[in-house]
């Protein structure tokens, strides 16, 4: 092995020049496979983690919510009979009142939810209750210390904030919130939308009741259609109702929203997916020929080691493990590079951390490492073919 | 002693009508501890001889007995390993690895050999100083001078603690002054019971061995002593 290294070291520029071909073609393959696997699971994931059936819910972008028919669209369309509701949620922060000006790394993940976003996806409070429909009042809560937000705690974020049920707490706006739950260790909730496929998890961090506030509404409203609506009739009616109050809305079921996401997704990964397979077979024809044409280079080297005692395969094995020793250098920088790009799957925001669709997966890994042996056998193969032929004599040219 | 013997050895290179046929039945017997010269005319088969009595080629025919084995159905395995324990090269041109130090060069035999690492630093060490160039030991060949590389190819060749060596035209890249002084290095090692052969064009390097054997179309025509 010292051998090797320090044949390697004789030969920078070439093993830099083996080694960025291998890294940039293995990286480019594991970023376009990640990719291709990330619209995979967000779909996975999306459907998993919702309760309600994903043909059966609707999800609806408002984008002027803050116009003065928006009550008036919402009204009509709950009396339409068409859904079960309106909801939707706010991914914010809370400002703890200790914080210092500047500091955002003592803020909390917060998720302000609407009334009826239970009937998405079960959540389970350890201790105390989940919000009841007086909670969203904006009569009842208004932030000021009689009429306090209502949250639940994360099970980490209630230990580490040492608060407990019907605790206060104040935050650096001078809003007050009253606990009123604290959540079971591991629930999890939607980042932005559920077709993101983002899951987070809501350990560190806590959920507030969503009181109507014009300043910061919310965009991503869901309604599960009733029984006997049809979605396309539902939609239909919808955007006539959101027209008529001139309010701008995108709904589609979230099943349509997933299918629509993955063929556009997957039918443009693909063809990266095909282009990196490709850069790969040129990569490997050209290090076979760079690794033919250095060994080349060095046959005045070769017979010179033949000469003094070494064998075809002691002179072989030192021709391999120099490329090899480069092209698994490559190979883990590339795997290293592509897992801290995708912070091992996981994503921190303030405190609380989501599981992202994009990360390096074993079965990645381990496609990864097919790929690499594959590429590496052409240039073992042709070392041997190229090799065996020579003879020590033929080898050891004059000056 | 025979220490080496060919026996009607033939080699062609080549087939039908490119066929060349450099060596043409020699017979040959070497007793250890001599110190021969091989001379000839360009093209006469010297250095396809040497190639065979070093085993770095294989001959067409005939039979080679070194040390009591036949070498001629050896396989490379076994040939490479006589090449590092029996023979050694000396080379016209040196042939040193120049991306290497001398140390490394001289230590190249002793990668095939296994014994610990600081036993064959000592050994690369006290050859480095018998030749006079322990001071060189970090620079790189093409940092000394032709004498000085033609010193390390030897403390290279007799690193391995080989019985025999084997010289091709080792001062023919050297000035006259220098290359004397390398024959007196190579008499002094053949007086410490090394076997050497070497090819040489010169006469008066001819004249410092024990005896001749001169080579002419593939073949041996004369013996001098």
């Amino acid at each position: 092995m010292k051998e090797i290294l320090k044949s390697i070291s004789k030969r920078t520029l070439f093993n830099i020049l083996i080694f960025l071909q291998v890294l940039f073609s293995i990286l480019y393959f594991f970023s376009t496979t990640i990719s291709m696997q990330a619209v995979v699971n967000s779909n996975i994931s999306a459907n998993s983690e919702l309760d309600s059936n994903p043909k059966r819910t609707l999800h609806m972008l408002i984008q002027n919510e803050d116009s003065k028919y928006f009550s008036k669209f919402k009204e009509e369309l709950l009396n339409a009979n068409l859904v079960n509701g309106l909801t939707g949620w706010r991914n914010s922060d809370l400002t703890p009142d200790t914080r210092v000006i500047g500091d955002t790394e003592d803020d909390f993940d917060s998720v302000e939810l609407a009334k009826g976003c239970e009937n998405l996806k079960k959540i389970n409070v350890a201790t105390g209750r989940y919000f009841t429909d007086a909670d969203f009042r904006k009569e009842n809560a208004t932030g000021s210390k009689s009429k306090p937000f209502l949250m639940i705690l994360g099970s980490e974020f209630a230990n580490n904030q040492n608060l407990k049920v019907g605790d206060s707490y104040h935050d650096v706006n001078d809003k007050y919130y009253k606990v009123v739950g604290i959540l079971e260790p591991n629930s999890k909730w939607f980042y932005q939308t559920v077709s993101e496929g983002m899951i987070m998890v809501i350990d560190n961090a806590v959920m507030v009741a969503y009181v109507n506030d014009s300043e910061n509404p919310i965009m991503h409203y869901y309604s599960i259609l009733n029984d006997n609506v049809n979605s396309d009739d539902a939609i239909y009616k919808i955007n006539k109702i959101a027209k008529k109050y001139n309010i701008v809305v995108e709904a589609k079921t979230i099943s349509t929203e997933l299918n629509e996401t993955y063929s556009e997704s997957v039918s443009q990964d693909i063809s990266w997916v095909i282009f990196s397979l490709i850069i790969l077979v040129f990569v490997t024809i050209g290090t076979s020929i760079l690794i033919v044409s250095h060994m080349y280079m060095r046959k005045n080297e070769i017979g010179i080691r033949m000469a003094c005692g070494y064998s075809f395969k002691k002179v072989l094995l030192l021709l391999w493990g120099e490329f090899l020793v480069v092209s698994i250098l490559a190979f883990l920088s590339a795997l290293l590079i592509a897992y801290i790009s995708c912070s091992g799957g996981k994503e921190i925001i303030y405190s609380a951390y989501y599981f992202s669709s994009f990360h390096l997966s074993y079965g990645i890994v381990l496609i990864g490492i097919g790929i690499f042996l594959l590429m590496c056998i052409p240039s073992l193969l042709v070392l041997v073919f190229k090799l065996r032929k020579v003879q020590p004599k033929d080898l050891i040219g004059g000056k | 002693m025979k220490i080496l013997e060919l026996k009607n050895i033939t080699k062609i290179y080549g087939k039908g009508d490119s066929e060349t046929k450099a060596l043409a039945g020699v017979d040959l017997t070497i007793e250890k501890g001599d110190f021969c010269a091989i001379m000839g005319p360009s093209g006469s088969g010297k250095s396809t001889l040497l190639n065979i009595l070093g085993c770095m080629d294989t001959p067409t025919s005939g039979e080679y007995i070194l040390k009591g084995q036949d070498v001629s159905k050896m396989k490379n395995k076994q040939l490479s390993k006589l090449r590092n324990q029996v023979i050694s090269f000396v080379f016209q041109y040196f042939a040193l690895m120049d991306e290497y130090t001398v140390f490394d060069n001289i230590m190249l035999p002793l990668n095939c050999q296994k014994y610990p690492y600081k036993e064959k630093k000592d050994r690369v060490k006290y050859y480095m100083k018998r030749l006079g160039i322990e001071k060189y030991a970090k620079k790189k060949p093409t940092q000394l001078s032709g004498g000085q590389q033609q010193r390390v190819a030897i403390a290279r060749a007799l690193v391995s603690n080989a019985d025999i060596i084997l010289a091709d035209e080792p001062t023919g890249a050297l000035d006259s002054t220098t290359g004397e002084e390398l024959m007196e290095l190579l008499q002094e090692i053949n007086e410490s019971g090394k076997t050497i052969i070497l090819v040489t064009h010169n006469e008066k390097v001819a004249e410092k061995c024990n005896y001749v054997i001169y080579i002419e179309d593939g073949k041996i025509v004369d013996k001098l002593s």
